[in-house]
């Protein structure tokens, strides 16, 4: 009876976490079937091998940015400078691949670094005591600035477009930073104190810090898997794209760009748990913008229009999750 | 003199003035021959940043702040070009078009306002909306076009240079002592304070929040309004990019000026012209000390920092978020 | 409360000073306010097509010249920076560096004036954008502008007398042709045909391509229609005709970002990209992510670095062709301005600026590529520009009185893949 009812609690987990996507490949395939810039030679590109691909290839970086947004801001911080902090390791990576010639190198290279700069960020934010939003957009103004002092300001362009080194950025290859990323995430969250401490420290500080939680060692932690995160990020976006040295905040912009998963993650994920929950909704994402991608709408005024309307639906329709919840609770409670 | 209370009060205020004082001490010294001519480049640049910051004081004051600051620059600078030009780059279109652009600052204001309000969003999710929503607008509107770049067929700039310097001061002024006389004596300054203070409250002691958010935030469009149309003054064009950045810069700005993010009682509107003119002292004494391009980013950052430091560090026994 | 409000009387009192001063000053900038060099036509009190001709040859002043390029970095850029710090003693110019934003007039307007605000007597800019007010502002300042790398289209076919008329405005090198004078679209075909005769077993045999928007760069739709037109002559009596995909408005179009993997579903059976645009940047990425890289080669405009390992013969040898505009096309604005900064004149100059097109550097074989590699473009080494700075200021009017505007414009014409040393 039991076993039985567990089942069904899986399964209606199951159900409900990959209702997001199904509904968004249902979507898009009746608007780019109904739409003839959709067709090529009488085929539908929407329905190609170049669905999987893409959505697979993109969602795995969304994945690895979300992750790391989400590790801060479910400690309550919103990071601004993860975005920089990725260019700017995705940089110095990148170089050191092009001139070893080694994907690997350039993957360590962009871990250890990460961890380093995420590290700096966390210690400064501790030490000057300075709300996490100033303190963070005054590390996006220093790393951005480093991106132009780095490898004499030249960004880096062509690891992305050598096969030899662009392995991250492509099936298969792009799984293993995802699934390092996605790995130390769930560590941190469910298999470390400080994750847990982090919990109780986003909940209520004062009353974590009162019963003894050390919050500096717990912000400090957390930056270091937020490192590990980044790093791993930077080597699959160096991978996929050129990188050019930012300035004046451009970099939360492209932080900005992965922000949407991670809040409707974290609802889809209020069916299991956030971190299959930012994985769903990455892909559900995904397609969304591969099928805008046939529309030819990929890019562009629409794109942002349409992911404009996204947000603010999103946020009303998760701002009253406490009345689905309760309205769930209820529904469970009469059965 | 200074008593070390006194000190302790104004630590911000001090080092807010302070970061001023050293931007305008290093501009006099190396300006050189150019001075008048660099004066007049700084309030044309500071102007448009002055106005907005001064608008943007009712927001930052409640603990808010709008993202989509730029995005609406950008497409209400188009909107001014394209409906001028279409009613023959008449004096009647120029009026006309700010009014267009005007109202609608203020609806989105109200929208910011009310509509995070009624969905019980945090505001900067609207104003992520309105950002992405502006984003799309301005490239439509400009791929609409067809060309890169759109000019105004109007004079709305005054031929002679003194005289638009003139103009330019006297915005800065007019906006300045309007912000200041309802920030300060009237009950949108003291609502918005106590807002950003503490909500519930403001909200219990019998004020009716949600009206005083719409009139803040729509206070707000009406200096982004007419922001726009002084960084119009300047070019007399328009493009997909125009007014990027500007949500942040005028964040920088704020925060320079000593504004606090969190809002309540130590808002101030003297943060908004500190801080633009540091801001924009800063870029124009960076040039002309020739640091090399490469490094400006790097000592903005560290300056920045450093003034965070000492304006916004705080002495709890929690780390503050 | 007192407090404050004195601290706004005392801010607003100093703005009151600061536009008084500004009022005073204006007036003074017409006396010439510029630097060390810009004893120009207001002090002279002549205009530039009244300036004396000098029989004999006179030293050059000490003047700083800005360059605001389009973009931080890149292989033109550092190439251009590296030519210009190698000419900077025997010119006796001091160079300064900005950059210039490809969407935002007002920003670039800012970044003109800081260069201004920095003592600069001419500047090079390599962007048409907010281009009416940035003329405005150097007439104030008594600055003089010139480009390169531009072709000034929205000026030229908009705003031709602010821009093109203005005496402060000396004229520009374009990034290749004008669109009034497109030939990118025959080298393209040419590139082609040559690749087939080296490869009769297995030629190319249909093509796709990649443009630009045309309201940005309108010389890449013509040259791709010169390029079509091309290829219909050439079937007329080809044993193996070429097919051309005909533009598909919505992939072939990049809008400044790279080229969408749908190019390839939409294209199935291309076997050749003619990008017109920057294909090293936009076109050729995409082709390694979709990896396609081994099967479809690329005929394209601009070189970035890093091509060469798949030039031609060697690696997969996608890329059959780049094509880019030597940086010593910066010495046309460059010694237009010195001039202007001396005071004096060509004797043939022309009443109004101009715009003219510059020769371009075709690769398009493994010898090509060598001769290319040896550029100073690809090495960033001055000593291997076409023109040394002695050759330079030979060129100008104070140092060599027999110096032409004829001359300077033949220069832009030589600088082709045979002209590399």
């Amino acid at each position: 009876m039991k076993n039985s009812s567990n089942g069904r609690t899986i399964l209606k987990k199951i159900i409900l976490s990959v209702i997001f996507p199904l509904l968004m490949f249902t979507v898009m395939l009746i608007i780019t079937a109904s739409n003839d810039k959709s067709y090529v030679n009488g085929k539908l590109i929407f329905l190609t091998t170049d669905l999987i691909k893409q959505v697979f290839i993109n969602s795995c970086m969304t994945v690895c940015v979300a992750m790391a947004i989400w590790l801060q801001l479910k400690n309550g911080r919103f990071d601004f400078s993860g975005g920089a902090s990725m260019i700017l390791t995705a940089i110095v990576a990148g170089n050191i691949g092009i001139q070893t010639q080694s994907p690997w190198v350039a993957l360590i290279i962009a871990v250890v670094l990460g961890v380093i700069l995420n590290c700096f960020t966390g210690f400064i934010y501790i030490v000057g005591k300075l709300p996490i939003i100033i303190c963070t957009i005054g590390m996006t103004l220093l790393y951005e600035s480093l991106t132009y002092l780095v490898f004499g300001g030249q960004g880096i362009r062509i690891f992305y477009s050598q096969a030899t080194t662009s392995i991250f950025g492509r099936m298969p290859g792009v799984l293993f930073p995802t699934a390092l990323a996605v790995a130390a995430f769930v560590i941190y969250s469910y298999f470390t104190s400080a994750g847990r401490k982090g919990k109780i420290l986003s909940n209520n500080q004062r009353a974590g810090v009162n019963i003894g939680i050390n919050e500096k060692k717990n912000v400090f932690i957390s930056y270091i898997f937020t490192g590990i995160i980044i790093g791993l990020a930077a080597i699959v976006y160096v991978s996929q794209n050129e990188v050019k040295p930012q300035s004046g905040l451009a970099t939360s912009g492209i932080l900005f760009s992965y922000i949407v998963p991670v809040f409707m993650g974290t609802f889809i994920g209020l069916a299991s748990l956030d971190v299959v929950g930012i994985i769903i909704a990455a892909i559900g994402m995904e397609i969304m913008n591969y099928g805008l991608n046939c529309l030819n709408l990929g890019a562009g005024g629409w794109q942002q229009i349409i992911m404009g309307i996204f947000v603010l639906a999103f946020y009303a329709f998760s701002a009253q999750t406490d009345k689905i919840e309760i309205f769930l609770a209820r529904f469970q409670a009469k059965r | 003199m200074f008593s070390t209370g006194f000190l302790k009060k104004h630590v911000y205020d001090l080092a807010a003035y302070a970061g001023l004082i050293a931007t305008f001490i290093l501009f006099l010294v190396f300006s050189g021959d150019k001075l008048t001519y660099n004066m007049t480049t700084v309030i044309q640049a500071g102007a448009v940043y002055a106005v907005i910051a001064l608008g943007a004081v009712f927001v930052y004051s409640m603990g808010y702040m709008d993202v989509s600051v730029g995005q609406q620059v950008g497409v209400y600078a188009i909107l001014i070009i394209l409906i001028t030009n279409r009613m023959g780059g008449t004096l009647a279109g120029v009026i006309i078009s700010f009014l267009v652009i005007l109202a609608i600052a203020m609806v989105c204001g109200a929208f910011n306002g009310a509509v995070a309000v009624w969905l019980k969003l945090p505001s900067i999710v609207t104003s992520l909306f309105l950002m992405f929503f502006f984003t799309g607008a301005q490239l439509l509107l400009m791929e609409s076009t067809g060309t890169n770049s759109i000019s105004i067929q109007a004079t709305i700039k005054p031929a002679d240079r003194n005289t638009y310097n003139l103009v330019l001061v006297a915005a800065i002024v007019i906006v300045t002592l309007a912000v200041t006389y309802f920030f300060r004596f009237s009950k949108l300054g003291k609502y918005t304070k106590g807002i950003g203070a503490n909500e519930i409250a403001t909200a219990q002691s019998g004020i009716n929040t949600l009206k005083w958010k719409v009139v803040a935030y729509m206070a707000f469009g009406i200096c982004v309004a007419i922001g726009t149309f002084i960084m119009l003054m300047r070019t007399g064009s328009a493009g997909k990019g125009t007014g990027s950045g500007y949500a942040m810069d005028i964040m920088i700005c704020l925060i320079l000026g000593g504004m606090p993010l969190s809002g309540g009682m130590k808002s101030k509107v003297s943060s908004a012209l500190i801080g633009t003119f540091t801001y924009v002292l800063l870029s124009n004494d960076l040039a002309t000390m020739g640091v090399s391009l490469n490094m400006i980013n790097f000592v903005k950052a560290v300056i920045f920092i450093g003034i965070i430091f000492v304006t916004c560090r705080k002495k709890d026994n929690v780390l503050p978020r | 409360m007192k407090k404050v409000i004195k601290k706004f009387a005392a801010i607003l009192l100093a703005g009151v000073m600061t536009v008084s001063m500004a009022a005073c000053g204006s007036s003074e900038s017409n006396k010439g306010t510029g630097g060390t060099g810009t004893q120009t036509e207001n002090t002279t009190g002549t205009g530039t097509s009244d300036a004396a001709e000098n029989t004999k040859s006179v030293e050059g002043k000490d003047c700083t010249i800005g360059v605001a390029f389009y973009q931080d970095t890149g292989l033109a850029v550092d190439a251009t920076k590296a030519y210009l710090e190698s000419m900077s003693d025997t010119l006796k110019v001091t160079f300064k560096y900005t950059v210039l934003t490809q969407t935002d007039e007002a920003a670039n307007l800012t970044k003109i004036q800081e260069l201004i605000s920095s003592g600069v007597d001419g500047i090079i800019c390599t962007m048409d954008l907010g281009m009416t007010s940035i003329i405005q502002e150097c007439e104030a300042a008594n600055v003089y502008i010139g480009g390169y790398l531009c072709d000034y289209n929205t000026s030229y076919t908009s705003a031709f007398d602010q821009v093109f008329k203005s005496k402060y405005f000396v004229g520009t090198a374009s990034d290749g042709q004008n669109p009034d004078d497109v030939t990118i679209g025959t080298t393209m075909f040419n590139s082609l045909v040559e690749y087939n005769k080296r490869n009769t077993e297995a030629p190319i045999t249909h093509v796709s391509m990649a443009v630009f928007p045309v309201w940005a760069f309108p010389s890449q739709q013509a040259g791709a229609d010169q390029f079509v037109a091309a290829v219909e002559e050439y079937n007329k009596t080809a044993e193996t005709p070429i097919t051309v995909d005909p533009l598909d408005e919505e992939t072939d179009v990049l809008a400044f970002s790279p080229m969408n993997t749908t190019y390839f579903s939409k294209h199935a059976d291309t076997q050749a990209i003619i990008s017109f645009a920057a294909g090293s940047a936009f076109v050729y990425p995409t082709m390694v992510q979709a990896g396609v890289d081994k099967d479809i080669k690329l005929f394209t405009t601009g070189f970035d670095g890093g091509e060469e390992a798949n030039f031609g013969t060697a690696g997969t040898g996608t890329y059959q062709q780049n094509m880019v505009t030597a940086v010593e096309s910066i010495n046309y604005p460059l010694v237009l301005l010195l001039n202007k900064i001396n005071g004096v004149t060509f004797s043939d100059q022309p009443e109004v600026a101009e715009r003219i097109s510059s020769s371009q550097i075709v690769i398009n074989s493994d010898e090509d590529l060598a001769k290319f590699q040896k550029s100073v473009y690809y090495t960033k080494a001055a000593t291997d520009a076409i023109y040394s700075p002695e050759d330079v200021l030979n060129m100008t009017a104070y140092a060599n009185p027999s110096a032409t505007y004829a001359n300077l414009r033949d220069m832009l014409a030589a600088l082709t893949i045979d002209d590399i040393k």
